[in-house]
């Protein structure tokens, strides 16, 4: 039935996706899907491996321990104490956002630091098999792509972050396949999901936390669900409902194709991770910047000006993040002639006066009829030369995982527990718990 | 240091309700407040205890422990096993929610209770708070919650929510900062993190009494993270994207804090109005009427023609959403109690109010009143008006309108041994009037240990 006739039927986008949510089989992912998956789940691994004294870092931690009583069930990856199911998440949220994390485009969602804490924490109190974990972490990402993808909430009158209302979503679809949720219990989970979303951006600069919070709404979604807890089949496309109150619309027809797909366009195979430490729209201008300066061999003290040009699509979005805060576009490209380089914990601190002064030669201004990823750099030497690059794409090198996981030693992993980690996820399909996956990143398991 | 002075800056205002929950006084408070935050205080254990005996509400508290584990350090009300602060917080919530009796305060339609009384008796047990510093943060979480909705009718805003989606979190927060003794800055941060966690739709009736609890969740994990260092929006009342703009398509008022620092303020806790019945105050008047109209007139449900409800236009969009599940037959106990036709054919059933009615689908006898029942709009009205019309078959029509019920004084004790009865023991039942009557003489721990079993 096609989901034009489902619709006419009844049959809710909550239903249609929740029956695709349970329907998806491991063997119907496409081994490119399966080595996606697999890779990304590396990826976030290495992330939250870091050397852990970053500010997400330590707040996990401290989270757990302020709010927790004994000692919880659930591993936060690095670390040899244990906290509780959503403590857990929490933490291995914000540890996976110690660096760059995985974006779907646009308008930007980041699917990685959500579905994927649920689905270890989760997958881990259930017991479940690896074959099962990667099945629903594609899922997490396909009810999360197709429920933002028509949406560039930025030309709103008051524009509201789509990731943190969809990503409950995603967490929630992720966690109701591990917790193997019945239909009705799953349409549920999505519905409470759907009560799940916040976040707004007045104080874009602290907003670091909010993916973390959002994974733990859509667990307790699920969780609520699991519980015989009710809630709306409409919460997408209902007259208040996601649509409505967030995105001040009708459900595009966009959003209804898409559900066409689910089972057939695997969206994590979309998910691209980020090379730097900032957005992944402002990628290529930190790139074309880098390469003029390095091609012409001009020193970031031989900059009189930076002109940067992006599309105008960017336009509200920028009237937020690079006025109201120091990780805007113009602000990374001062950072990078301040420093030569961007340095994520230097991000993260009031700009110095090194950086402001260099921010004062940084123009922006936008650009009809380019593609989002557009950007174009201008510049201008104290001896007038002056030299161009544009682009749209930002080259990555080649992904290696024992490199990715090697910073686990920084937090007492030993080298053959990094070994034994990745294999087992090289072979996750075989692994009958992913509790023993979860084992490698304990430092206690080492002895 | 207060808030304010912290920054140079004219203050936000974050900056100024946080200068209000840091500075203000027990001693400030009136002493006729003071009273009125103990019979909410009577009241809302009571519901809780009874909330005890909701199969829903027991759901809560056992996914509450599930959560948790074992070795939490927060009471959860009538249950031996403790568990940790947020799931204690979402279990106590639920448990006084359960059936929809928790207070509210008029026009707004705000919730206080439900969200600020859990989170004063958790995060008070934790810190070992006094009980006049839990009353002092009851009424910081209750003005918090009532300034910032102000006169904002939220049900007419361009996307209709309830009030509470969006300012709950800055009660909690306000009640849990207190009692945690943020500093000032920490307590803007905390209101950052509460417009943030803001969350809900009006889509749907069925999750309305898991909002509450999660919404409270919400508003400590505000105060946890400004508490651990975590900075937020100063600016998240009024900025170009808070929560005024970002949820209510308008600009927050100029004086929305205006008057917190004067002697003379009236205080929002003594506006709360307690629910003795189940169900939205706001359609206490018409069930009230329908009942006076079968008491006078000895109406008898055959006899019945049709039934007209006038109420005031603003109500419309709040109707239409318990209408669509009505109407479509879906929506299960939380719409047939929310549900103001459903409600009346229940009382023109019944004569009373059966509370069996809500646990089940609707049967014939209501199928058959509410299809004899409508409801119109009238402008002009204030928010609680409500205008009967019962015409029967034989012709006569039979009307009654009012915009006010009667408040019975609470008996503390009766309230409380009804309530309880069966959760806790008799004596100590009968020993918690006097022991919240002398709240300030025992600490949070104390109380709580009392509605322990």
């Amino acid at each position: 039935m096609t989901v034009a006739a489902q619709v006419r039927e009844g049959v809710t986008i909550t239903e249609q996706l929740t029956d695709y949510i349970l329907r998806l089989r491991f063997e119907e992912l496409p081994e490119p899907v399966v080595d996606k998956t697999k890779a990304l789940l590396v990826h976030h691994f290495g992330t939250a491996l870091r050397d852990q004294v970053s500010r997400e870092a330590r707040l996990g931690t401290q989270f757990a321990a302020r709010l927790g009583g004994a000692p919880g069930a659930h591993t936060v990856i690095g670390r040899r104490e244990r906290a509780d199911l959503l403590d857990a998440v929490f933490a291995n949220s914000l540890l996976m956002l110690q660096g760059p994390d995985d974006v779907l485009l646009p308008p930007g969602i980041n699917p990685g630091v959500a579905v994927m804490p649920a689905a270890w924490a989760v997958g881990e109190r259930a017991g479940v098999s690896g074959r099962e974990l990667l099945t629903a972490v594609v899922i997490g990402y396909d009810v999360m792509a197709r429920l933002h993808a028509p949406v560039w909430t930025w030309d709103l009158d008051v524009p509201r972050p789509a990731k943190w209302s969809v990503s409950p979503f995603g967490v929630a679809a992720t966690v109701a396949r591990l917790y193997g949720l019945s239909r009705e219990r799953t349409v549920h989970a999505l519905g409470h999901a759907g009560q799940a979303g916040i976040g707004i951006y007045e104080g874009a600069a602290h907003q670091w936390t909010m993916h973390a919070l959002a994974a733990r709404n859509g667990v307790l979604a699920a969780d609520l669900a699991r519980a015989g807890f009710p809630a709306s089949r409409t919460p997408v496309e209902g007259r208040h409902g996601l649509f409505h109150s967030v995105f001040l619309q009708d459900v595009p027809d966009a959003v209804m194709d898409s559900l066409l797909t689910l089972g057939n366009e695997f969206a994590i195979m979309r998910a691209e991770t980020r090379k730097y430490p900032a957005s992944l729209l402002n990628g290529p201008p930190i790139e074309l910047l880098q390469r003029l300066l390095l091609d012409n061999a001009v020193r970031t003290d031989e900059v009189e000006r930076v002109e940067l040009v992006l599309p105008v699509a960017r336009q509200a979005r920028e009237a937020v993040y690079d006025t109201a805060t120091h990780i805007g576009p113009t602000w990374l490209m001062a950072a990078l002639l301040a420093d030569g380089h961007l340095d994520e914990r230097r991000l993260e601190e009031p700009p110095d006066e090194r950086r402001q002064a260099m921010h004062q030669r940084v123009r922006l201004r936008f650009e009809a009829d380019r593609p989002l990823r557009y950007a174009r750099v201008e510049i201008t030497t104290t001896d007038r030369r002056q030299f161009a690059a544009a682009g749209d794409r930002v080259e990555m090198p080649p992904f290696d995982w024992r490199q990715c996981l090697s910073v686990g030693t920084s937090v007492g992993l030993k080298p053959a527990q990094l070994d034994r980690l990745a294999e087992l996820v090289e072979q996750l399909e075989d692994v009958p718990d992913v509790a023993d996956v979860l084992a490698c990143v304990r430092p206690e398991a080492a002895s | 240091m207060t808030a304010v002075a912290e920054r140079i800056e004219a203050p936000t205002i974050s900056e100024q309700l946080a200068d209000f929950v840091l500075n203000l006084r027990y001693e400030d408070v009136p002493e006729q407040v003071i009273a009125h935050a103990k019979e909410l205080l009577v009241h809302q254990l009571a519901l809780a205890l009874a909330g005890q005996r909701d199969e829903s509400a027991r759901r809560a508290v056992q996914l509450a422990h599930e959560l948790s584990g074992p070795g939490g350090k927060c009471t959860i009300v009538g249950e031996r096993e403790r568990a940790d602060l947020l799931d204690a917080v979402f279990a106590n919530a639920f448990l006084l929610g359960h059936d929809g009796r928790d207070d509210v305060i008029l026009p707004s339609g705000v919730h206080p209770g439900v969200i600020v009384a859990p989170v004063a008796w958790s995060v008070g047990e934790t810190a070992g708070a006094s009980g006049r510093e839990m009353l002092v943060a009851l009424v910081v979480g209750y003005e918090i919650m009532a300034r910032l909705c102000g006169s904002v009718w939220t049900w007419g805003a361009k996307v209709p929510r309830r009030p509470n989606n969006v300012v709950a979190p800055f009660g909690a927060a306000a009640a849990a900062a207190r009692l945690m003794a943020l500093t000032g800055t920490q307590t803007v941060h905390a209101f950052g993190h509460a417009g943030q966690l803001s969350m809900g739709t009006a889509e749907g009736t069925e999750q309305l009494w898991t909002c509450h609890p999660l919404l409270a969740r919400n508003g400590v994990t505000a105060a946890v993270l400004a508490g651990l260092g975590a900075p937020a929006a100063a600016t998240i009342v009024e900025g170009p994207n808070g929560i005024y703009r970002s949820f209510f398509f308008a600009d927050a008022p100029v004086d929305l804090a205006a008057g917190l620092d004067s002697p003379q303020r009236e205080y929002a806790i003594a506006q709360a109005r307690l629910k003795r019945r189940i169900g939205s105050e706001l359609n206490m008047v018409p069930m009230e009427l329908a009942q006076h109209l079968i008491e006078t007139r000895g109406l008898q449900p055959a006899a019945i023609a049709s039934v007209e409800i006038a109420l005031p236009t603003e109500r419309r969009t709040r109707e239409e959403v318990w209408e669509a599940e009505l109407g479509a037959g879906a929506g299960g106990t939380e719409m047939r109690v929310g549900a103001l036709r459903f409600r009346i054919a229940n009382i023109l059933a019944d004569a009373d109010i059966d509370t069996a009615r809500f646990k089940q689908a609707p049967d014939a006898e209501i199928l058959d009143l509410l299809d004899r029942i409508r409801i119109k709009y009238e402008d002009g009205h204030p928010i609680r008006y409500a205008r009967l019309a019962v015409t029967l078959r034989n012709g006569h029509t039979y009307s009654a309108e009012g915009d006010s019920h009667d408040v019975v004084p609470l008996d503390w004790h009766r309230w409380l041994a009804e309530h309880g009865r069966g959760v806790l023991p008799e004596r100590r039942l009968n020993e918690l009037p006097e022991l919240v009557r002398n709240v300030e003489q025992i600490t949070v721990p104390e109380l709580m240990e009392a509605v322990r079993p």
